[in-house]
């Protein structure tokens, strides 16, 4: 291998290769203070540099139209309130629990009420 | 003051009362068309696809169930969908319009470093919009949501660690788009003129 080809190599690994130290390094080199002296980069480094800057100068947040989020927004109001769940569908499972309860309830003290009379018919025909 | 609502509390509340959407919409709207407008590249159809994610979030949300994904990133899902969608639809169409993102305040002070500045970022637009997919999405989400790689890997369905290194490839490839650029237009202007721009 040539010099140069070697000194290319050495170059390219001086660029952190671990992603979170990478983070870290962008971090830190994207907000230097801009009075104190930059530390010196290795080319391939300081054009990764720039290129990330340049991206944070350019995919900035806009605003959208406000007369779009207006009307989208009314739109779906409009239609979130058509939505609105009839009341068979928004209490019908409440109402299936709450009769099948009432239902047990009435079971239980059916057979109660039974066991009574037929206990209360056994001590009448003893009596007699 | 109160904590505002969290997006699972918020979500319960409009399976039961489907109006309360409205504050979903607020708290998502400008992300969302965000979101769409750099994957789609102009503000008519950014517009049109946002409507349709949030008709689309109303429609299905009583179907949402938080099973580790946040109601953001099913939202984001949504947008991703019809943007793929649209994508497929427009494939021979090339959009870059991104008026917004273009200098023109300060033309009349400094015109040539206006014109320069947005020269370089209209490369940078074009060379991003001819990356793969998720690698746009990754850098849509991550520069201009600013979110964090964790909330990145939720929403494309990727562990933190490997949004970092799709992360890291993704600023390595635009590096060498970039340094390509470069030379080629050292190249471009070393080149001899031609015998036409030396007539009188």
């Amino acid at each position: 291998m040539t010099d140069a080809g070697r000194s290319q190599r050495a170059a390219a690994r001086r660029i952190p290769i671990d992603e979170t130290e990478f983070e870290a390094w962008l971090a830190e080199t994207l907000t230097f203070p801009t009075d104190m002296p930059r530390p010196v980069l290795d080319p391939q480094t300081e054009v990764l540099r720039g290129l990330m800057q340049s991206m944070r100068d350019t995919l900035v947040p806009v605003e959208p139209a406000q007369n779009f989020v207006r009307d989208l927004g009314q739109s779906l109001t409009m239609m979130a309130s058509q939505r609105r769940m009839p009341f068979r569908q928004r209490y019908g499972r409440a109402i299936m629990f709450g009769i099948a309860a009432a239902g047990s309830v009435v079971s239980v003290v059916s057979v109660g009420a039974y066991w009574f009379y037929r206990r209360e018919s056994h001590s009448h025909l003893e009596q007699n | 003051m109160s904590e505002p609502e969290s997006d699972f509390e918020l979500v319960k509340r409009i399976k039961k009362d489907p109006s309360a959407f409205g504050l979903v919409y607020e708290r998502y709207i400008t992300k969302i068309y965000n979101y769409v407008y750099y994957r789609v590249g102009n503000h008519h159809d950014a517009e049109d696809l946002t409507s349709r994610v949030f008709y689309r979030a109303l429609t299905h949300i009583k179907d949402y169930s938080d099973r580790g994904v946040p109601f953001s990133a099913w939202l984001y899902r949504i947008a991703h969908n019809l943007v793929a969608n649209w994508h497929r639809d427009h494939a021979r169409r090339q959009d870059l319009a991104l008026e917004d993102v273009i200098l023109v305040g300060a033309a009349f002070e400094m015109p040539e470093w206006v014109a320069e500045t947005n020269e370089q970022r209209r490369w940078l637009l074009g060379a991003i919009r001819h990356l793969p997919e998720e690698r746009q999405e990754l850098l849509i989400l991550k520069f201009v949501e600013q979110l964090s790689n964790a909330e990145v890997g939720q929403i494309m369905g990727r562990t933190e660690g490997a949004i970092k290194s799709l992360y890291h490839r993704t600023l390595l490839a635009l590096r060498d788009e970039l340094l390509k650029n470069v030379e080629a237009t050292e190249t471009r202007s070393d080149e001899p003129a031609t015998g036409d721009e030396l007539e009188p």
